[in-house]
């Protein structure tokens, strides 16, 4: 279903270059990572105004949106303000 | 932007939307279009898209957030898409549907869409977008307060790459903001169309209504419309009339007496109306004018409100009007409609669809007044009216007929009320002459038409419907100015004159019989009053003997003197 393709990361961030909701997602992930024992390069960010045909092929229309590479869901949305939330998706 | 005159607007492709909006939605701009689940909205948003295709070989985009692309592309095939139309453009569909597993956290935009949109636009060179149900993508994240700001943020992006977009949402329940939210979105939007249904005497009435749009005129209030296989269409009644048809051809109604009454008959692209009581003719009549211009080669519709266009065809073959060689060469068509079956705007629009598919030339409707059954006498005179604009728009020749009694008028307002828009009205009646109920025919006016303002009688036979020349009046004689059969009329008057005149004679000497007997009973009367007068003048005389007689008694009792003692 994903044609995501490059680096095989875990986890796939869609977001949007200079919103704000987009910079709080890519923050939250960061400090969520060392709590699950991922790294940096487990999460491919994704700009959709830089791709948006991968954007469509994963049906992202809202962002930010994070998934796992794998599977087109479960799925999170939103800027990822809730910490217990995100550490238990990453897990 | 508020300086800038106005862009010329962008057909709809739906019948009527594109009169209500003047032209239709603003060229490069959002149109906002809310409307309840299940009134249309994704219809309409389709046939914006196929008429680009179609009439102006655009490409056009939908994403749907509620339905899958297989259903929706189906409906625009439906519609008349069709994969090899020889254009290059052509219609795509995007599967929007939000994810079941979603889990919301927090804020987000809607920018993922808009570098889709953007990217599909400008690939495929689209130039109409329809954003269907957007509403779902807040109600899935329970993020409905962010629904303005991603609005805005929409359309921005549609007005700036200069495309003409749709965006449709549900009012939604559950969200008690959503009114103030639809408000802003309202102000945001270039233009707002409201769509949504309601029962109207336990008809479905759909009606749509325009709400703004900037910087241009609209045709306020409600207009009903309808969703046929064909999609939507909209009946709009223009504030302004359009311009109508004149025309001074005279067209025969099938009598040529009545022609003569009408000096020469019908103008062409004019409304008769033919009132009456049940049995008096009216469809008989109906039928006569159809032949009249099936005999010259026109096209007709006929139009049955009451009983089956077909039993109407069988009934008149009885009075020598045959029609059925005219349906099976199809010049003429019936069309049978169950009056109460739907909203009166329902039947109209059908009928406007089968007009403008088949362009018939004359039209019959028996009876309009059945329309009272399809939501009540408002919407029937309503519709009443607008045919009548179309008919004339067309240059038609058209004959409603209504059931009516004239003297009752004060009950009549639909029939009173659509003889005020007809061109020719005429009345059929009963009279009573000579023991017999005859079938009576009035012009009771015609505009631009010197007419007759004579009754006459009309009969039926089997060689069809004919008048006879003079009908009396309130015992006067009156005299057609066809005296063409003079001979034969005049032995028909004289036998007319001597069988009233019997009548009179025969009444005459009741009303003497009469008179004579109550003479009678009244001098019976009289003696009996005497009698009785005496009787009580007798009784009263003894009366005052008992009254003196019993005075001196009580009298004598106190020991008092009797009267008359000294």
């Amino acid at each position: 279903m994903t044609p995501i393709a490059r680096e095989q990361s875990l986890f796939v961030l869609f977001i949007s270059s200079g919103s704000i909701n987009s910079e709080t997602a890519i923050a939250n992930v960061e400090r969520a990572l060392k709590f699950v024992n991922l790294s940096a390069r487990d999460v491919e960010v994704i700009d959709v105004h830089q791709q948006p045909d991968v954007a469509l092929a994963s049906h992202i229309f809202v962002t930010p949106t994070l998934l796992r590479r794998s599977r087109i869901e479960p799925r999170m949305v939103g800027d990822l303000s809730s910490f217990d939330q995100l550490t238990d998706f990453l897990r | 932007m508020e300086n800038e005159s106005r862009r010329s607007p962008l057909s709809t492709g739906i019948a009527g939307l594109d009169e209500v909006l003047h032209g239709g939605y603003p060229l490069g701009r959002a149109t906002l279009v809310v409307g309840t689940p299940g009134s249309g909205k994704t219809i309409l948003g389709i046939q914006f898209l196929v008429a680009g295709v179609r009439d102006a070989d655009e490409s056009g985009l939908m994403i749907s957030f509620e339905e899958p692309p297989a259903a929706l592309r189906a409906i625009a095939v439906r519609l008349g898409m069709s994969a090899d139309t020889g254009h290059n453009a052509t219609v795509m569909f995007i599967d929007g549907r939000p994810m079941l597993e979603t889990i919301g956290s927090g804020a987000f935009d809607l920018n993922g869409l808009v570098a889709i949109v953007v990217a599909e636009i400008r690939r495929s060179k689209v130039r109409r977008v329809v954003f269907d149900g957007i509403d779902v993508l807040f109600s899935a994240t329970g993020r409905a307060a962010a629904l303005g700001k991603e609005f805005r943020r929409l359309i921005q992006c549609t007005d700036a790459e200069g495309v003409t977009s749709l965006v449709t949402l549900k009012p939604g329940t559950g969200d008690h903001d959503l009114p103030q939210r639809i408000d802003a979105l309202e102000y945001a939007a270039d233009a707002v169309v409201r769509i949504d249904y309601r029962l109207i005497e336990g008809l479905l009435q759909r009606v749509l209504r325009v709400v703004k749009v900037r910087d241009a005129d609209f045709a306020s209030g409600e207009h009903p419309f309808l969703i046929t296989a064909r999609g939507l269409s909209v009946s709009c009644l223009p504030a302004k009339k359009k311009e109508t048809i004149t025309s001074y051809d005279r067209v025969s109604t099938g009598i040529s007496r009545l022609d003569d009454m009408l000096d020469g008959g019908l103008l062409r692209s004019s409304v008769t109306l033919v009132s009456g009581l049940p049995g008096t003719a009216k469809s008989t009549l109906g039928a006569n004018f159809l032949l009249a211009a099936l005999a010259r080669g026109e096209q007709c519709l006929l139009v049955a409100l009451d009983e089956p266009a077909p039993q109407l065809v069988a009934n008149v073959r009885s009075v020598g009007i045959d029609l059925q060689p005219f349906i099976a060469s199809g010049h003429l068509r019936l069309l049978s409609r169950n009056a109460a079956g739907a909203i009166g705007h329902q039947h109209y629009l059908t009928i406007v669809a089968e007009i403008e598919e088949w362009k018939p030339t004359t039209l019959v409707i028996d009876p309009i007044s059945a329309l009272e059954k399809a939501g009540g006498s408002e919407i029937a005179i309503a519709v009443a009216e607008r045919l009548t604009n179309l008919v004339k728009e067309r240059g038609m020749l058209a004959l409603f007929t209504a059931i009516a009694n004239i003297e009752l008028a004060e009950r009549e307002t639909t029939t009173l009320h659509i003889s005020t828009i007809a061109d020719t009205w005429m009345h059929l009646n009963f009279g009573v002459k000579g023991g017999e109920r005859n079938r009576t025919l009035t012009i009771i006016k015609s505009r631009g038409t010197a007419h007759s303002n004579q009754i006459r009688e009309m009969s039926l036979s089997a060689d069809g419907v004919t008048l006879e020349d003079v009908y009396e009046f309130d015992g006067d004689f009156l005299l057609g100015s066809a005296r063409l059969e003079r001979t034969q009329q005049d032995n028909r008057d004289v036998l007319e004159r001597e069988t009233r005149v019997r009548e009179l004679l025969r009444e005459l000497e009741d009303r003497r019989e009469n008179a004579n007997s109550k003479l009678r009973d009244i001098k019976r009367e009289m003696l009996d009053v005497d009698e009785q007068i005496i009787a009580i003048s007798a009784e009263s005389v003894s009366l005052e003997a008992q009254t003196t007689r019993d005075r001196n008694e009580v009298r004598v009792r106190r020991q008092g003197h009797a009267i008359g003692d000294a």
